[in-house]
């Protein structure tokens, strides 16, 4: 028991140091010189134009509808899932699955629709 | 827990929720093609393609209604079992024949939406139209709260989408928009007298919470009603908020006129029509079973009620409504104002029924009264706002005046909307005028006690229809007095035939009412009777709770 | 005392007070958004009712049913996401039309 858990210190140790080495290293090594272009919030590609606190296009609404129908999925997948045990072993097992894959598809046909009308595009 | 042996699934109960789930799988049907096989096809060509398979859904189900008694007794699973899915929902008469008015309401409502290009995006649009459908028919059979308050969320938030479809009209957003504010409210309020609901009885089946009413009344010796009892009170009210938010009974009104108003026509009717019959069956069910033991006394001595709540809700919904009604100069907002008003009437009925629920006799009469005047009366709307449709395709407006003339143009019609006006105002020989009678006429059979209290509800309601004439009138006079210029032109086929067919409904079933009177009498029966399935089912049971002692003044009945 | 120490009332006192404040919300706010904030915090406030009801509750009897509270929450929140979805959805519509949140401003119907 005790050498697995050795191990894993051991390891978490130099995972720190794996990270930490090149730091320390740039912080000795790296020259320092200071520029107006290196202090943008973006620094390749189209140049940043305005404040970066705008609001977001109307467009990520309709992935935001997107996610939220499947962050709701988990709160039926999961005491589904926590029940699920219980109920095979009474005999359930398939009918259960069965009604579960149903509500998938169910779920799923909206995202083939989204898909279909072009909402995943971006405009 | 896993329970020692499994409870049967009843596969057969499937078939008698076949409406629902064919339904729902058509619109999901018709969601695809729209946006799959007719993709890049113009909007009106659209339009004519997926409405007439989104008639399928209602000829559908009423295929399924129809096939057990095609088949006779005995196919798809036996008798008709009162309760499915563990007593949540009904089988019962009432259930199978209100899915067959909602399907046929359904049908005249699509009939309408082909009638002219107001939108884009028809697969969205009737797929809204059909699961709308689904919620009303969950909503007639739900025996249960959370199955109505789902039933009755699907409903409506359909109808938030199908109100807002009119594109380039700013009315149009602003119905869906009004709509949604109060209706949302109305639902949280609704809920939040469900759970009060929940925590006093410890159940949320209907006639489970019908049970524990019954027998805490017994044990502290009150004849019932809510005196003393503030959290019940309070539960009782919200609920009744809710309930009168959905019938836009008045206080609770001031979203239906604007959304009336502002919606598609076609939208407008399925309000109209059938989210006010399927929510008016929930409220009956609610209050005529559930809640019957805290009635409260009509004009007896004490004991305060819900029937003093509902009684003042009904005066002040049908004189408002017809007062409203006629200074309006727009048809939909007028027809709005109407279905407030008949919403009043409604109350009227279900207080009747109440009443004779309790003094035991002729309860079910009573009951299928008001479901009776409920059927005519969504029939008869439906008609009406056809006329609307007629009007936004030809003129793109639909003020009252738009109709100058119709009867030189298209006497038939015309003749079809003058029936369906005469039923409104409840005038011989018409179906209106018969639900009325049939509905106002129980209030005689009610117990002495009461009698007063609703005959001076009768008397009113009475004064109500006369008011409600004038306003009725003046469709008449523009169908057949005046002239204009301007003409809708000649009606599609789908405005006309739900016209036709509601005016026909209007003068047959004022001439023979027996048939669906009875119907709606067995019906009725059918839902003041239900019950919980014997035993509780064997299902893994909630981690078991040790009882809490309640501090703070709220004594939980169990 | 499964329940642990804190007593039942203190539950619904804590959800009449959100739902009172989401009424507010709806009754006073104008912006749309605002609006629609509330009426999440009414229907939630009966979600914190439901639970605490569930949780305190004897063990339930034969008119109980299958059903318990806690699955009446789980039902609510579903219900409140799609009532967000299509809020948001129509605040958009109005938003484009008026280019306005305000709900009173929407008032193109009146009388």
């Amino acid at each position: 028991m005790l050498p697995n858990y050795g191990f894993i210190g051991l390891l978490l140790l130099a995972a720190v140091a794996f990270a930490v080495a090149p730091l320390v290293v740039v912080a000795l090594v790296a020259p320092r010189k200071w520029s107006v272009e290196k202090g943008e919030a973006y620094e390749c590609g189209v140049r940043t134009t305005g404040e970066t606190w705008v609001r977001f296009r109307i467009q990520y609404y309709v992935y935001a509808l997107l996610f939220l129908v499947f962050d709701i999925e988990t709160i039926f997948l999961y005491p589904w899932a926590v029940s699920y045990l219980g109920l095979a072993e009474a005999g359930f097992g398939l009918f259960v699955l069965v009604e579960m894959v149903v509500f998938l598809v169910l779920l799923a046909v909206a995202l083939v629709f989204a898909w279909a009308a072009g909402d995943l595009r971006w405009v | 827990m896993p329970p020692s042996s499994p409870p049967p699934i009843d596969f057969s109960q499937l078939w008698a929720l076949s409406p629902e789930i064919l339904l729902t799988l058509w619109g999901l049907v018709l969601l695809l093609v729209d946006v799959g096989p007719l993709r890049g096809r113009p909007g009106s060509s659209r339009r004519k393609t997926v409405g007439s398979l989104a008639l399928i859904g209602p000829i559908g189900v009423f295929a399924l209604l129809l096939a057990p008694l095609v088949a006779g007794p005995g196919a798809g699973g036996g008798d008709p079992d009162p309760t499915l899915v563990y007593g949540t929902i009904a089988g019962d008469p009432l259930a199978t024949s209100f899915n067959g008015v909602i399907a046929l309401l359904l049908a005249m409502v699509i009939g309408m939406s082909m009638a002219w290009d107001f939108t884009e995006h028809w697969g969205a649009y009737f797929a809204l139209l059909l699961w709308a459908a689904v919620g009303m028919m969950v909503l007639v059979a739900a025996e249960e709260l959370l199955i109505l308050f789902l039933a009755l969320e699907l409903m409506t938030i359909c109808l938030y989408l199908a109100a807002a479809f009119e594109k380039d009209k700013r009315r149009s957003a602003e119905a869906g928009m009004k709509y949604f504010v109060y209706g949302s409210v109305a639902s949280a309020l609704f809920l939040f007298g469900l759970s009060l609901l929940y925590g006093l009885t410890g159940t949320t089946f209907l006639d489970g919470i019908r049970r524990v009413l019954v027998e805490s009344a017994a044990a502290t010796g009150e004849a019932g009603g809510l005196s003393g009892d503030l959290v019940g009170a309070t539960a009782v009210l919200l609920i009744l908020v809710g309930f009168g938010f959905k019938l836009a009974a008045v206080p609770f009104h001031q979203w239906a006129p604007d959304t009336y108003e502002g919606a598609p026509a076609p939208v407008s009717a399925w309000i109209a029509s059938g989210s006010k019959l399927a929510s008016l069956v929930a409220l009956m069910k609610v209050l005529l079973h559930a809640l019957a033991p805290w009635a409260g006394a009509v004009g007896g001595e004490a004991g305060g009620g819900w029937v003093l709540i509902v009684a003042a809700i009904a005066a002040a919904t049908m004189t408002y409504g017809n007062l409203a009604a006629l200074a309006q100069r727009n048809l939909k907002r007028m027809l709005a104002y109407s279905s407030i008003a008949h919403a009043g009437y409604m109350l009227v009925g279900v207080l009747a029924a109440m009443v004779t629920v309790r003094s035991g006799s002729s309860a079910a009469e009573a009951a299928g009264a008001v479901l009776f005047y409920l059927v005519i009366y969504s029939l008869t709307t439906v008609g009406a706002f056809a006329a609307a449709a007629w009007l936004a395709r030809g003129l793109g407006r639909d003020d009252i005046d738009d109709l100058d003339g119709l009867g030189v143009r298209s006497p038939g019609l015309a003749v079809c909307l003058a029936i369906l006006m005469l039923s409104l105002i409840g005038l011989p020989p018409t179906a209106g005028f018969v639900s009325k009678l049939a509905m106002f006429l129980e209030v005689l059979n009610a117990d002495a006690s009461a009698r007063s209290t609703l005959l001076l509800l009768v008397a009113l309601a009475l004064v109500n229809s006369v008011i409600s004439a004038f306003y009725y009138a003046r469709v008449l006079r523009a169908l057949f007095l005046r002239r204009s210029d301007r003409s809708p032109g000649p009606a599609p086929r789908g405005v006309s035939w739900p016209i036709v067919l509601a005016a026909l409904a209007a003068v047959g079933f004022g001439l023979e009412p027996a048939p669906l009177v009875d119907s709606m009498r067995s019906a009725a029966s059918a839902m003041l009777t239900i019950t919980l399935p014997p035993s509780p089912p064997d299902l893994p049971a909630p981690a078991p709770v040790a009882a809490i002692p309640v501090s703070g003044g709220m004594a939980m009945q169990k | 005392m499964t329940g642990g120490d804190i007593p039942l009332s203190w539950f619904l006192l804590f959800a009449s007070a959100a739902f009172a404040i989401g009424l507010f919300g709806v009754l006073a706010r104008r912006n749309a958004i605002a609006v629609l904030m509330a009426i999440e915090l009414m229907l939630n406030a009966a979600n914190i009712n439901l639970v605490a009801f569930w949780r305190y509750s004897d063990s339930p009897g034969p008119e109980a049913g299958p059903i318990a509270g806690v699955m009446l929450a789980i039902f609510v929140i579903t219900v409140a996401a799609a009532e967000v979805a299509v809020g948001i959805a129509l605040i958009l519509l109005c938003y484009r039309r008026w280019h306005a949140a305000d709900v009173d401003r929407y008032d193109s119907l009146a009388g």
